[in-house]
């Protein structure tokens, strides 16, 4: 049953959306004509329009309803994505590694992977990424079919293939300048579109002081709890968080996924491509000001019985994703409801983009060109990326139907797709700062961390282990006196990460040792010693990476402290 | 280079964006002054009209930080 109404208002709302982002998508095709316009957005943003891009790729409707949701679940654990498992990620990035993935004027990852290593290392790369892309795109598009057809009553169908042409439209035409620019209008629609839930919510329950009222100190901290892992919803321990999520998880993925770096790489400069996540940063830690909070209202509201959250015989929260639309329902009135209704179709829709663009530059220059045509014309390539756009869009659509017929089939993508990039993390961490890594001990160390990743996923899953091996493996012996109940599947999720990135760590550490590395000379301006530092002399101190770096770590150290 | 020279700036569309969406909630939430819609419990603060009214603020001035044509975004 619908749990939104629309009027004519509302429509008017989201339909003048769709005629914005297919007309921006026509507009910008006259700037997309060149590989580097179509492929790089020219190379000419600026920082804002860099670092909003940065933040949306990350911002999709799924992870604004998701972690709405899921702050109903675990209370302000949730801060903790936002938080400690983005941030020092997001300033390392910028700080240390952006010098080298921008000065080698890659156009993407497997790029660098080439420069650095070599072709089989790039090929392993820029397939899994691909496939991965593609997947999750699909996964996205149902899941938003499956949204819209529960929250609004849309036709499933319907539903998916408007969004699909539409996105495949602006981005065939205006290549990753659609993309960027239509993930800053994202933004905005985003936080103009449910923030006022969050502002409405905390008016509805007597401010922020009625808010935490009466909450359990579980739902309410961040780190009071997180001594012992039963005493706090996600089931966790700090260092868990510190290793699993602040380290290797996150790390993976906000400096190797190339879908949210790709943002810098559009930068016009260097020193605009290093702060592009560090002025993102700021964006980032804000979330939780539209998410954590509209989860604590609906906890809140749910607790009083003001709102009305599906639940289980046992009284147990069942649905918590429905309490993001629930509250939309009942703050707004019509027209606010199709701004909200919009935010979240704009949130998927840029999610969607992001996947498009990022595949359609990976495969266009690190699968087509790299091993089908080496001597492709500038035209060529952006026709080919033009048409596998397309392709993309229709390979995701496949999978949403393949995952609408299969829905556990979801799981599986989800888990290859988050444990490539931890593995990835080591590898990118050894090749920038360790000159001695060697492609083959780069080579056989990813496959090693991949597949660790992958078998530890199936071992948890079905149970390969005896119950306190997952007490062990998880660094929590001294609780496998609570066998046979085993760790939740966020502790899981994040050791999972946490030993892959270890294994492939350890290994390539290993192979290099025995195998012979590339000279200094071929080495230049990838690793660390043999790239020059970035002359900042002319720069002013108040425009200087590291100034931002430090003043977002202090508003981090405070929140935490703050949130305690 | 002479088409990238033209193009429009981002902060224009967002603030065209804004303009546009903010003009129709505020004129909805005039209509809410005499006539309330049913059934939400915000209605006390009339939220279509004030946020509305925000957002045609920030889209005049997006909209004035995008009126020159750069090569830039």
């Amino acid at each position: 049953m619908a749990v939104i109404h629309l009027g004519i208002l509302d429509w008017v709302i989201i339909v003048l959306y769709f005629g914005f982002v297919i007309g921006l998508g026509w507009y910008l095709k006259r700037f997309a004509d060149t590989k580097e316009d179509f492929f790089l957005a020219g190379r000419k943003n600026s920082i804002w329009v860099c670092s909003i891009a940065f933040v949306s790729a990350n911002l999709g409707a799924l992870e604004i309803l998701g972690w709405t949701g899921g702050t109903v679940k675990y209370g302000m654990f949730v801060s903790h994505f936002y938080w400690i498992g983005a941030i020092p990620a997001m300033l390392f990035l910028g700080l240390y590694m952006m010098p080298f993935y921008y000065s080698s004027r890659i156009h993407s990852i497997p790029g660098y992977l080439l420069l650095r290593f070599d072709e089989k290392l790039r090929l392993l790369n820029a397939i899994s990424f691909a496939v991965m892309t593609v997947l999750m795109s699909g996964i996205n598009l149902y899941l938003m079919a499956l949204v819209f057809h529960t929250i609004l009553g849309w036709n499933w169908d319907v539903c998916m293939w408007i969004s699909a042409a539409a996105v495949a439209s602006y981005i065939a035409l205006g290549g990753l300048l659609s993309a960027i620019l239509t993930e800053t209008l994202q933004f905005f629609l985003i936080w103009f579109g449910l923030f006022l839930v969050s502002i409405l919510g905390i008016i509805d329950v007597g401010g922020f002081g009625g808010l935490f009222e009466g909450l359990p100190e579980r739902m309410t901290s961040l780190w009071a709890t997180s001594g012992n892992p039963q005493d706090n919803p996600m089931g966790v321990t700090w260092y868990g968080i510190a290793i699993g999520l602040g380290f290797v998880l996150s790390f993976g993925y906000w400096t190797t996924d190339f879908l949210i770096v790709q943002r810098a790489f559009t930068a016009k400069n260097l020193q605009t491509a290093r702060l592009t996540p560090i002025v993102a940063s700021f964006f980032k830690m804000a979330l939780p000001f539209i998410v954590v909070v509209a989860g604590l209202v609906a906890f809140k509201l749910s607790a009083l019985g003001q709102l009305n959250l599906e639940r289980d015989a046992a009284g147990n929260i069942v649905n918590a994703d429905s309490a993001l639309p629930l509250l939309i329902a009942r703050y707004y009135p019509a027209g606010l409801v199709g701004l909200g209704i919009t935010a979240l179709l704009a949130g998927f829709m840029a999610g969607q983009a992001g996947n498009t663009s990022a595949f359609n530059t990976v495969f266009t220059y690190d699968i087509y060109k790299a091993a089908i045509k080496r001597d492709a014309s500038d035209e060529h390539l952006v026709l080919v990326g033009r048409i596998f756009t397309i392709v993309g869009i229709l390979l995701s659509v496949v999978t949403a139907y393949v995952a609408k017929s299969f829905p556990t089939i979801m799981d599986y993508i989800q888990a290859i797709f988050s444990w490539v990039n931890a593995p990835l993390f080591a590898t990118m961490l050894l090749g920038m700062f360790w000159k001695r890594t060697t492609s083959s001990g780069a080579f056989w160390g990813l496959i090693a961390g991949m597949l660790t990743s992958f078998m530890l996923f199936l071992a948890f899953k079905f149970k390969w282990f005896g119950c306190e091996w997952y007490y062990y493996l998880t660094f929590m012996a001294s609780s496998k006196g609570l066998c046979p109940a085993v760790p939740s599947d966020m502790t899981l999720n994040l050791w999972q990460a946490a030993w892959a990135w270890i294994v492939c760590f350890g290994l390539t550490i290993i192979i290099s040792l025995f195998t012979k590395p590339k000279s200094d000379e071929e080495l230049q301006g990838l690793v660390k010693g043999l790239t020059p530092d970035p002359d900042l002399e002319k720069v002013p101190i108040y425009k200087r990476p590291l100034l931002w770096a430090v003043v977002s770590l202090g508003v981090l150290i405070f929140l935490n402290i703050y949130f305690w | 280079m002479e088409n990238q020279r033209q193009m429009i700036p981002v902060w224009f569309w967002v603030g065209l964006m804004l303009l546009v969406y903010g003009i129709l909630i505020t004129g909805a939430g005039l209509l809410y002054i005499s006539s309330p819609p049913p059934n939400y419990v915000a209605k006390w603060t009339n939220p279509n009209l004030w946020w509305g009214g925000v957002m045609v603020v920030v889209g005049v001035i997006f909209l004035y930080l995008g009126r020159k044509k750069n090569t830039s975004n």
